[in-house]
């Protein structure tokens, strides 16, 4: 046993052996987009000294006349960049502390040809000549389909004061879209947009081979899988090998601690400021819970490891945010365990492992696909395994469920905007709104009416099938449409695409006892006057229609239901009367109103569309449902609350007179 | 006399002017019903006859709250406006009936009569809005202390996050402190209007200071055991308060009661900050005025 060690840390020494070893025998990915990185950081200039070849293959047919780059970190050069343009100019104090970011190309090969002098800034998404977060460079000769090329480039990346997503602070370091990254050949053309304010990335697969040379005192936690550490005088380097992943991003600190733990075969690590030890076990809890939900749902997470950075006091910039198996956290110290903030941030950002990660949707372009599919995920996993009603916040009597909380960020503003457009282009939270909730709260609806079940094998089919591909909106609604065995545009032409709002409303109840018959009648060729005396009504054997067989008094009910909103969807109407019958419909809602009338021994008690609040889109559950009689006691309750209230504000008020 | 002997004489000088707690509980609930009823025409029409009322009852009504801020909160701000107006003179108001309290509690001999409340609270009126006045200057520089102790409190935590909720937590408690004590050196400072109907305000709310400073450990125990018993109702309302439910009308007819009873005793431990103050007042003032008499007399 011992024999054997000796000679495996033999081996491991062996110049030859420092290979990187392969993660997966058979690529996941067509690994078009590969990097081997040797990167040196400069604590004292938070600065990052880069060296990269990258091979690239043309997977298109189209002959390639240049290549495009993403220089991501030049949105943090100046405030007049598109990123802080689309801010409003709020550089938050990277201006006071000159702490700009930015990233310069200095050699650029492509092979063994220097064409440093071609690159060229562009600008596709507007026009701002400011803006330096995409370059160009046009060949002499074209790129054939399926060739292979290798491109070689040195450059600085200076890291900004973390601001958003990436930065340094102190001794802190984050580093995310910090290296020149090619865009997206598709569709007969480049796809590489500039870095945007409300917008995410877009990449191809490929293998990350990276080596990351910093003071041995610095904890690091990257992409991948750490291959082996090399001690050098003060320094280390660590080489990191990523396999069928988009995107590598790395972190180093010398104040992180490690905490470990493998579940499933997924080696777990958490980097965490010591501030926030309490928060491990929780960011634990909620990683196993993503791997267990996702598992049995669409498919298994394929890495080996994951790590989840907890970044320290002041640097939240960086929180809540994905990259293959790597993400951010977000606590704060001695967090109530009825503040499920740290448990939502992981649960999310890790469940994008499988939606942007997996499943490498354009976020630039079609942002819901990940955001609003991952949303979707994150209400159901939150609905399985905590209480519903609760299962956000759940501290003092303040009860918020996950679900709630997400719908109260839609039904404000339904009508602002739709959600298959540019990420970027949003107003104020539209982005938010019409990204993440909306297509949560579509799909949550979808689910209500075709099933759990159904809706399970579409997901499960839309995650198997277009894994380590780029799938647009019209991809998943083929498999909905397959699925279903009928075409479901129809939904998702109505919710994705338009800003139409979903609204369904009882507009009125009311019942009154049939009354007797007034006026003219014709009755056994004679022209009568009706109501008649009792006696002559005896005689003449008239039947007034105010009883039924078994002598109970009729009653006629009516209910009005209104399509408030433009969206056309069936719903169920649910009619309940006083005696406990019930009648239940379907209207298809297709015209602006629908009438029912009833005539039965018994009082009409309420009407209640969508009676099981499967219409989670609807804006208002307030006019789903009307009662003949007033409802009294939540009225009295409230009101006796909101007295008290303002009682309280009233006597704080007087305190100080 | 003890500090806890002027407690329970001021408990008692309150009991026995009960008309007058009853007069500021029903101003005060007069007020609170015209700020609800705008809200409660909201409520009617949004829960009127809708079954999502019985979400409220089942304990589980943050749709409910949610959906009704977002829906009404578009249309709200008249609503705002009229809290702030509405606060606002009941700020007056109190500042109105404080002379009509602290006439009554001075004049102790005579039996209470709404002619001598209002009389005193509009005698005293003007001047104890100038004291309004002044105390918003010392609350200000309480303020700026709050924010100096922040960036004090910041440079010294640094990076630790515990150290920067416990310097939150102590910042609050100081700035709290610092506003009870204003709060407490006015309340002197009316007193001090009524018993020697003074009229320069500015020189009454600092010889209000040195008062309170020459007596500072018996000032502060009467008001901090005063406090104690507003925290003491505060506690047995919240204990108690938990037990009524809205699952049955009667459950929600006995938490209107108890809220009242509440807000009633509230009022009834502003009334005593005032009563035992009085009491202490007198005490540390009564020698030196009866040799001050005598002085002047001979």
């Amino acid at each position: 046993m011992r024999k054997s060690a000796w000679i495996l840390g033999i081996l491991l020494l062996h110049p030859h052996i420092l290979k990187s070893q392969v993660i997966f025998e058979n690529p996941l990915s067509p690994r078009n987009a590969n990097y081997r990185m040797d990167v040196t950081l400069d604590v004292e200039k938070k600065q990052i000294q880069g060296h990269q070849v990258l091979t690239w293959t043309n997977l298109s047919r189209d002959l390639v006349q240049e290549l495009q780059f993403h220089l991501y970190l030049n949105a943090f050069k100046n405030n007049r960049s598109t990123y802080f343009r689309e801010k409003d100019g709020d550089t938050g104090i990277l201006g006071e502390k000159e702490a700009w970011g930015w990233i310069d190309v200095n050699t650029l090969i492509v092979d063994g040809t220097d064409l440093t002098d071609r690159i060229e800034f562009i600008h596709p998404d507007d026009d701002n000549e400011d803006d330096q977060t995409v370059i160009r460079i046009p060949f002499a000769r074209s790129i054939r389909p399926g060739q292979q090329i290798q491109v070689e480039m040195d450059y600085l990346a200076q890291l900004p004061y973390v601001y958003e997503r990436n930065g340094y602070r102190k001794n802190f370091f984050f580093a995310a879209q910090w290296f020149p990254k090619i865009g997206v050949y598709i569709d007969g053309a480049w796809n590489c947009h500039q870095y945007h304010a409300h917008s995410e990335f877009f990449a191809d697969y490929g293998v990350y081979e990276v080596s990351i040379t910093l003071p041995r005192e610095h904890v690091v936690g990257a992409t991948g899988t750490l291959q082996h550490t090399n001690e050098s005088g003060a320094n280390k380097t660590l080489t990191y090998r990523a396999e069928d992943v988009h995107d590598f991003a790395w972190t180093s600190w010398p104040e992180f601690r490690v905490a470990k733990e493998t579940y499933k075969d997924v080696d777990i690590t958490i980097l965490y400021d010591k501030d926030h030890a309490s928060s491990v076990p929780r960011y634990m809890r909620a990683v196993e819970i993503d791997l267990d939900f996702f598992s049995q749902w669409v498919g298994e997470y394929p890495y080996p490891g994951i790590t989840v950075v907890d970044p320290p006091t002041g640097c939240s910039g960086v929180s809540g945010m994905e990259y293959p198996t790597l993400i951010t956290a977000g606590t704060f110290w001695s967090i109530p365990k009825g503040l499920r903030f740290p448990e939502v941030v992981i649960i999310h950002e890790f469940g994008h492992n499988w939606w942007y990660g997996m499943v490498g949707n354009n976020e630039f372009e079609e942002a819901w696909l990940d955001e609003g599919i991952n949303t979707y995920t994150e209400i159901k996993i939150f609905n399985t395994y905590f209480d519903k009603d609760r299962s956000l916040i759940d501290i003092r009597g303040i009860r918020v469920g996950e679900l709630d909380f997400n719908r109260a960020q839609y039904i404000g503003i339904t009508r602002r905007d739709y959600s298959v457009k540019n990420a970027w282009s949003f107003i104020g939270k539209g982005a938010r709104t019409f990204l993440y909730v909306k297509p949560a709260l579509m799909l949550l609806t979808l689910e209500n009416i075709i099933g759990q079940e159904t809706m399970d094998r579409i997901m499960r089919t839309f995650f198997q099938r277009w894994k380590f591909r780029h799938p647009k909106t019209q991809d998943f609604i083929d498999i909905v449409n397959e699925i279903m065995g009928e075409s479901y545009d129809w939904y998702f032409d109505q919710i994705l695409k338009e800003s139409y709002e979903l609204d369904y409303q009882v507009a009125s109840v009311c019942t009154k006892k049939v009354i007797k018959p007034m006026g003219y009648f014709d009755h056994e060729g004679e022209r009568i006057v009706l109501p008649d005396s009792g006696e002559r009504q005896r005689r003449r054997g008239i039947d007034y229609g105010l009883k039924d067989s078994q002598n109970r008094y009729l009653y006629e009910s009516r209910v009005d239901i209104h399509r408030q909103g433009e969206v056309i969807i069936p719903v169920d109407v649910l009619i309940v009367f006083e005696n406990g019958d019930s009648v239940r419909h379907v209207w298809d809602g297709r015209d602006r109103w629908v009438r029912y009338d009833f005539l039965r021994p018994t009082k009409l008690a309420y009407a209640a569309v969508d009676p099981d609040r499967k219409l989670l889109l609807d804006s208002n559950f307030a006019n789903n449902s009307r009662t003949v009689k007033p409802q009294r006691k939540a009225l009295n309750y409230l009101n006796t609350r909101f007295l008290y209230w303002f009682q309280t504000m009233l006597h704080l008020f007087g305190f100080f007179g | 006399m003890s500090v806890f002997d002027i407690f329970l004489n001021g408990i008692k000088k309150t009991i026995d002017n009960l008309r007058m707690w009853f007069i500021l509980f029903g101003v005060q609930l007069v007020f609170a019903i015209v700020l609800l009823r705008p809200l409660g025409d909201q409520l009617d029409k949004m829960l009127g006859h809708s079954l999502m009322g019985q979400d409220v009852l089942r304990g589980i009504g943050m749709q409910v709250f949610l959906e009704f801020i977002i829906d009404y909160g578009q249309s709200a701000s008249p609503e705002v406006k009229l809290i702030w107006i509405i606060g606002l003179i009941y700020l007056v108001t109190s500042i109105f009936f404080n002379g009509g309290i602290l006439g009554v509690f001075v004049q102790d001999d005579k039996e209470f009569s709404a002619h001598r409340f209002f009389g005193n609270a509009g005698r005293y009126f003007g001047r104890f809005l100038r004291l309004f006045l002044f105390s918003i200057l010392f609350i200000i520089a309480a303020l700026l202390i709050h924010s100096g102790l922040g960036a004090l409190f910041n440079s010294i935590a640094g990076d630790s996050e515990p150290l920067r909720i416990l310097f939150l937590l102590i910042k609050t408690g100081i700035f709290l402190f610092l506003l009870f004590f204003i709060n407490m050196i006015f309340d002197y400072a009316k007193i001090g209007t009524v018993f020697r109907d003074r009229k320069r305000m500015g020189k009454t709310a600092l010889q209000s200071w040195t008062f309170v400073f020459q007596n500072l450990g018996r000032t502060l125990k009467v008001y901090y055991l005063v406090a104690l018993l507003g925290l003491l109702c505060f506690v047995i309302y919240s204990l108690v308060g938990k037990l009524f439910g809205p699952s049955t009308s009667l459950g929600i007819l006995l938490l209107l009661i108890w809220q009242q009873m509440y807000a009633f005793c509230r009022i009834g431990v502003r009334l005593n900050f005032f009563a035992s103050q009085t009491i202490l007042y007198k005490e540390l003032t009564e020698p030196y005025l009866k040799a001050w008499f005598k002085e002047d007399a001979t």
